[in-house]
């Protein structure tokens, strides 16, 4: 065995305690990552059977390579297609959403009211397809849309695409009553069953099927999803799906393509191979022939494979390789910094023994090599026993009950990240120890000390590591503030260089702020334990390399905390509705309120201000903001224009809108609405199209998409929270998404779009309003001018973030959403900051090995101040100020550090983010910051306590003796 | 480096110091420790170094044995100018030439007294024949009941034992001892002054001690005797017939101004 292993382990296994505490603080890293990462392998343990399960009949599918719901197939190709001999069959398919409508017979379909409503009815809502999941670490439920959508597929397949579990497939023979097969969670989800008949709506026309049979098909297919150069979602965030949607409701294919007005249309064709034809052949020869194809169109074949490396990118699926991720970069960086604190003391607490070494002949080269084997031993003990504590955990938890959301799983990602984290971090770490412990002169074993050796640094040192420090801290915000740099490199260089450098930055500055901290708080903080001020120097610059190392490893978690937290409510505030808008906004959804009633209306006890809108969502006649390159919440491809009376919603003294204009001038603008097509817009609408005020815009007809007309920006303001006033109110009559809120003229609007009859009220309500008096009375002036459904995006349908009042009015209340986004906020806040909090925890054991080594070499001079005649409790209390100082020092990084990196994120998230674009304050949440620092003091304090209660049972001689020669073990 | 036979009877004198001179510098000022410093022993001599505190005693062990580097002159040990080699070289080399022994604190407290006697050959990753002389000595030395007993359970005198054991491990031509008696009460250090009096004699293996005992240097062949870095006078240690003859021949030594002859 090399002398270097010899040395290792007979130092471990003679003083276990020195590293056990490193080893626990790995261990739990490990256990951390196979928590965070088991979630993922699980999900690709699934994607095997979900892709199968996905074809269903089928061995492939053919779909366009478009995110244009409107792409078709070309006949040519469905033709080439059945010319094929190796294919049996090719079946034809038509899917496009579709609304459900009222539904009679068995049961009932959703009704409206809220989530909580639904819930104690034991109904639940109707769910809607949506892709962005927000997922705690570690969840390992399988990838699903979130809602799902019901989907009309037209299919001219006589054989069932999945197995049919009630009922029977459709019959094709024609029928007087359309026959309609419906998949197995669109039954639950809406309560349906074989023999009710359901109404289907898509562009205004209805359709009335009856369910003739359910089928079984997999919950989750992956949707068609392209990226912009800066990750940015190109399109809508949802594409179409690779195959058939889990909403499926299957009718004879003519009758879906006169229903949904596209007649002829196939826009999804499912193959089935003959038995002798080899599909990786197929595959390879029909891939490079469609696409492109030779009309142009491009096409997707789609098999098993194809479908589980869809699903393994869909972007739910790098959402959770995302947070695996981040967790294996908090845990490598902990890991990291507490082996090296933990390295860094050994050589230190044994530098007399490396010199002994030195002297009886063995190289640097072979003292260096022990410092890396104690490294590796850490490692291994970390991984492993990290593997068996998370299955331990696992078990423990599920037999107490608890959810720790956590797969059980334990496959090759978990394996190999942990591994990758354990023993990357040890090697990282070890550098610097290796190259102090080969640096120690052999006179170091001639040198008989008590005290230890005091290792600060000069203060010089520590000025040029901090300027050096500054220099790199200030690249990241150049770039991405300053620097005019086209978005793609900006974002380049932003992640690749200016935010490991900002890191390193903070970490040339720890040195400084260790001082600045003993400095700042040791005095106070010896006040309040009652410690004497001479007593309370250096606490932590004694040893300032060990000091380094630990408050690093403290920082970790709770400087990602404080980013988060940065970060996520300065990225939330400009979500949240402001008291620009009206208290409630009434949209009515069946038919319309003629003018004649307004006068009633605004009679109902508790409005104050009343306010008719006409409300369209045209598309863009232009590109403006960029969409196709990469999608946000501000770069879409259409606007909402909000038809208003100028003057009642902007002019007087008390507007409806009470808008903060940004350009422009309130009166200007007001006059430019009702003469000159004058339109106002929200800031970040400039921002995102590079049009100035005074500039025009065309936006088409959506009946006539040939057509367009023009406005002409008169005013720019601050909407906050517009998005969210019109998520679910209906506002979005046409698309999932929109660039801007755009107020105009009411009669402009009506007359551009041929809108007739009042479909929305902006309301402000008195103080003293009865809310559900006002409602039921305009419920009752909804009820008396039923009519044919209004447009509405499927959002501006659900039994959340809005009240419907009977079945056509929907009411959205602006503080019922600020409150819904505060708490929808806190709860995705709080979960992406589980990771750095458990990050914090583990640090503990750590933390404990640092304060116990301080104590260690400290113990002769705690014998010499028994012997003077200081308490126990005194020295006990001087330990726990090392811990709380600390704590101190690692608050002051992770504040700085914390603010500026969340800072450069919200900058960044201009760029890369679906949701940056618009102007984003800095908020500093202090109260939740102030817990995560409290935390941290706690773990600190009580990381401190085991060594201050062994100080406090010491005798004075016994601190002597162990003080002059090897130390006794703590 | 000199490639020499390992054998320690090939060399005449096994250690010729010539002219050496040290100096360290100390908050700003500059120390001269040694000043041309000359001396050489022959093989088989046990030579004691006496002087006052602060003389330079325990520099001059520590430049012999490479552990600091000398500011001029040179230093030949077996043969080889150690003086010239570079660490590396000066690591290997002390490994298989040269023994030190410290006053204390000589083992590594997480080793058992047989692997602190090893530690040489498993640096050396030498062979089982060269462990099996090793465990031979210490079965001689009287060490064999307690070989699997850490440092911190063994006696000062077994201590020191151990860490000669250890230099005769490699066979050692040059055995280094700094005040090896120092941590020792008088019958252990009697008793380890009379084990390196045997080593001396009977294999003879050259040893050169710091002391500033002379109950110790009387064990010894000669004393060399530093004051301010300089080695004043010498003397046979056999011309001194008792410990209080040899103390009052030191005290005398210390007195002179300029340094007398010396080999």
């Amino acid at each position: 065995m090399p002398v270097s292993v010899r040395l290792a382990i007979a130092d471990a296994l003679c003083y276990p305690q020195r590293i056990l505490g490193a080893v626990l603080a790995l261990l739990a890293a490990s256990c951390l990552v196979v928590w965070v990462v088991s979630a993922y392998d699980k999900l690709v343990s699934e994607f095997e059977g979900t892709a199968r399960e996905a074809l269903g009949h089928y061995d492939l599918f053919v779909v366009p390579d478009s995110l244009d719901e409107k792409a078709v197939i070309s006949d040519r190709l469905i033709e080439a297609l059945r010319k094929d001999p190796r294919i049996a069959d090719v079946h034809c398919s038509l899917r496009k959403a579709v609304t459900i409508g009222r539904s009679f017979g068995q049961g009932e379909g959703p009704r409206g009211g809220s989530p909580d409503d639904l819930r104690r009815s034991g109904r639940r809502q109707p769910v809607v397809r949506g892709g962005e999941n927000q997922r705690s670490p570690g969840d390992s439920q399988p990838t699903r849309p979130l809602f799902l959508l019901p989907t009309v597929v037209g299919i001219d397949s006589p054989v069932a695409p999945y197995p049919v579990v009630a009922g029977q497939w459709l019959d094709v023979k024609k029928h007087p009553v359309v026959q309609a097969v419906i998949s197995e969670q669109l039954a639950e989800s809406f309560r349906w069953d074989v023999g009710q008949t359901i109404r289907l709506n898509s562009g205004g026309k209805d359709l009335s099927v009856q369910i003739v049979g359910i089928v079984q098909q997999p919950e989750s297919v992956p949707t068609l999803e392209k990226e912009g150069p800066t990750g940015r979602p190109v399109g809508s965030t949802i594409g179409p799906f690779l195959g058939m949607p889990p909403g499926a409701i299957y009718v004879p294919l003519d009758v879906a393509q006169e229903f949904l007005g596209m007649p002829g249309a196939i826009n999804l064709l499912g193959l089935k191979l003959t038995s002798a034809t080899r599909l990786d052949q197929f595959l390879a020869e029909w891939t490079s022939r469609v696409s492109p194809f030779v009309d142009g169109g491009s096409y997707l074949l789609m098999g098993e494979r194809q479908l589980e490396k869809a699903f393994t990118t869909a972007r739910a699926s790098r959402s959770i390789r995302s947070q695996a991720w981040t967790a294996c970069g908090l845990a490598i960086m902990a890991a990291v910094f507490l082996i090296f604190a933990t390295l860094n003391m050994g050589v230190d607490e044994r530098s007399r023994q490396i010199g002994l070494c030195r002297v009886v002949g063995l190289t640097q080269a072979q003292v260096a090599g022990t410092i890396l084997t104690q490294a590796l031993l850490l490692a291994i003990a970390g991984w492993v026993g990290g593997l068996g504590a998370a299955g331990i955990v696992f078990q423990l938890g599920r037999g107490f009950g608890l959810n720790l959301t956590w797969s059980g799983t334990i496959g090759p990602y978990s394996l190999g990240l942990s591994a990758a984290v354990t023993f990357l971090g040890a090697g990282v770490a070890a550098v610097w120890p290796m190259l102090r412990a080969s640096r120690v002169s052999p006179l170091e074993a001639l040198q008989a000390r008590h005290t230890q050796l005091l290792r600060d640094a000069r203060p010089s040192t520590l000025g040029w590591l901090a300027f050096l420090g500054s220099l790199l801290i200030v690249i990241h915000p150049l770039v991405v503030y300053i620097l005019p740099l086209d978005e793609v490199i900006r974002v380049s260089i932003a992640t690749t260089v200016g935010a490991p450098l900002m890191v390193l930055g903070f970490v040339c500055w720890t040195p400084a702020l260790v001082v600045i901290a003993e400095k700042a708080f040791s005095i106070p903080l010896g006040m309040v334990l009652g410690i004497p001020r001479q007593l309370c120097k250096m606490e932590l610059t004694r040893n300032l390399p060990r000091s380094v190392g630990i408050c690093m490893a403290v920082s970790v978690g709770l400087g990602v905390f404080t980013a988060m937290m940065v970060w996520g409510y300065s990225m939330l505030e400009p979500f949240k509705p402001t008291t620009w808008a009206p208290d409630l906004l009434a949209a009515f959804q069946l038919g319309h309120v003629p003018e004649s009633e307004l006068e009633s209306i605004s009679t109902i006890p508790g409005i104050s201000k009343l306010l008719p809108v006409a409300v369209e969502q045209p598309r863009l006649a232009e590109d403006l903001t960029g969409a196709s390159r990469g999608a946000s919440v501000v770069r879409q491809d259409n606007v909402i224009i909000m038809g208003v009376n100028p003057d009642l919603a902007f002019g007087g003294k008390k507007p409806v809108f009470a808008v903060d204009f940004v350009e422009g001038s309130r009166d200007a603008a007001v006059q430019q609405l009702k003469s000159n097509r004058g339109c106002i817009v929200p800031d970040h609408f400039l921002k995102a199209t590079g049009l100035r005020l005074g500039d025009t815009f065309s936006v088409c007809l959506p009946d006539q998409p040939e057509q367009t007309v023009e406005y002409r920006i008169a005013g720019v303001v601050s909407l906050p929270g517009w998005h969210w006033m019109t998520k679910f109110s209906g506002l979005r009559r046409r698309f999932g998404r929109s660039a801007a809120l755009v107020f105009a003229d009411e009669n402009v609007v009506r007359k551009d779009f041929k809108l007739v009859g009042i479909n929305f009220l902006w309301i402000d309500l008195e103080d003293d309003a009865n809310l559900d008096l006002v409602c039921r009375k305009l419920q009752e002036v909804a009820d008396r001018h039923l009519g044919p459904g209004q447009p509405v995006n499927f959002q501006g349908t659900w039994a959340f973030g809005a009240r419907m009042f009977g079945r056509s009015l929907r009411v959205t209340l602006r503080d019922e959403i600020r409150q819904q986004i505060n708490r929808r906020a806190d709860t995705m806040i709080w979960g992406m900051a589980q990771l750095p909090f458990v990050t914090l925890l583990i640090t503990l054991p750590g933390l404990m090995t640092v304060v116990n080594a301080s104590v260690r070499t400290r113990q002769w001079e705690f014998g010499v101040m028994r012997a003077i005649g200081f308490p126990s409790t005194l020295i006990a209390r001087q330990v726990l100020v090392e811990g709380f100082l600390i704590a101190a020092v690692a608050s002051m990084i992770s504040l700085l550090f914390g603010i500026a990196a969340g800072w450069c994120g919200i900058g960044l998230a201009q760029y890369t983010s679906f949701f940056g674009g618009m102007e984003t304050p800095l908020i500093i949440p202090w109260q939740k910051l102030m817990l995560g620092i409290g935390a941290t003091f706690l773990v600190c304090g009580v990381a401190a306590v085991p060594a201050a209660l062994a100080v406090f049972r010491r005798e004075p001689l016994q601190l002597l003796t162990a003080g002059r020669g090897e130390p006794f073990a703590l | 480096m000199n490639e020499r036979s390992r054998g320690h009877g090939d060399i005449e004198c096994p250690l010729v110091v010539e002219n050496v001179s040290k100096s360290f510098r100390y908050a700003g000022n500059v120390i001269q420790v040694l000043k041309g410093v000359s001396f050489s022993l022959a093989r088989g001599e046990f030579v004691a170094i006496m002087g006052p505190s602060g003389s330079g005693k325990s520099t001059l062990l520590h430049v012999i044995a490479g552990l600091t580097a000398p500011d001029s002159g040179r230093i030949l040990v077996d043969g080889c100018e150690t003086s010239k080699l570079s660490d590396y070289q000066m690591t290997i080399f002390r490994r298989q030439r040269i023994g030190v022994i410290f006053q204390h604190f000589n083992l590594i407290p997480t080793l058992t007294l047989e692997e602190n006697v090893l530690l040489p050959l498993l640096a050396e990753r030498t062979h089982a024949d060269k462990i099996d002389n090793a465990r031979r000595i210490i079965r001689d030395l009287g060490l064999w009941e307690r070989r699997r007993h850490r440092p911190d359970a063994l006696s000062g005198g077994e201590q020191q034992r151990t860490a000669i054991a250890r230099t005769l491990a490699l066979d050692s031509a040059l055995i280094l001892a700094d005040e090896p008696t120092g941590n020792l009460d008088s019958i252990a250090g009697q008793e380890l002054c009379r084990l390196l009096r045997g080593l001396a004699e009977q294999q003879s293996r050259t040893i050169l001690i710091v002391t500033h005992e002379p109950s110790v240097a009387i064990w010894t062949d000669r004393i060399l005797i530093l004051k301010d870095g300089q080695i004043v006078t010498e003397f046979p240690t056999g011309n001194c017939d008792s410990v209080r003859t040899l103390a009052a021949r030191y005290e005398e030594s210390l007195q002179l101004e300029e340094p007398e002859g010396v080999r």
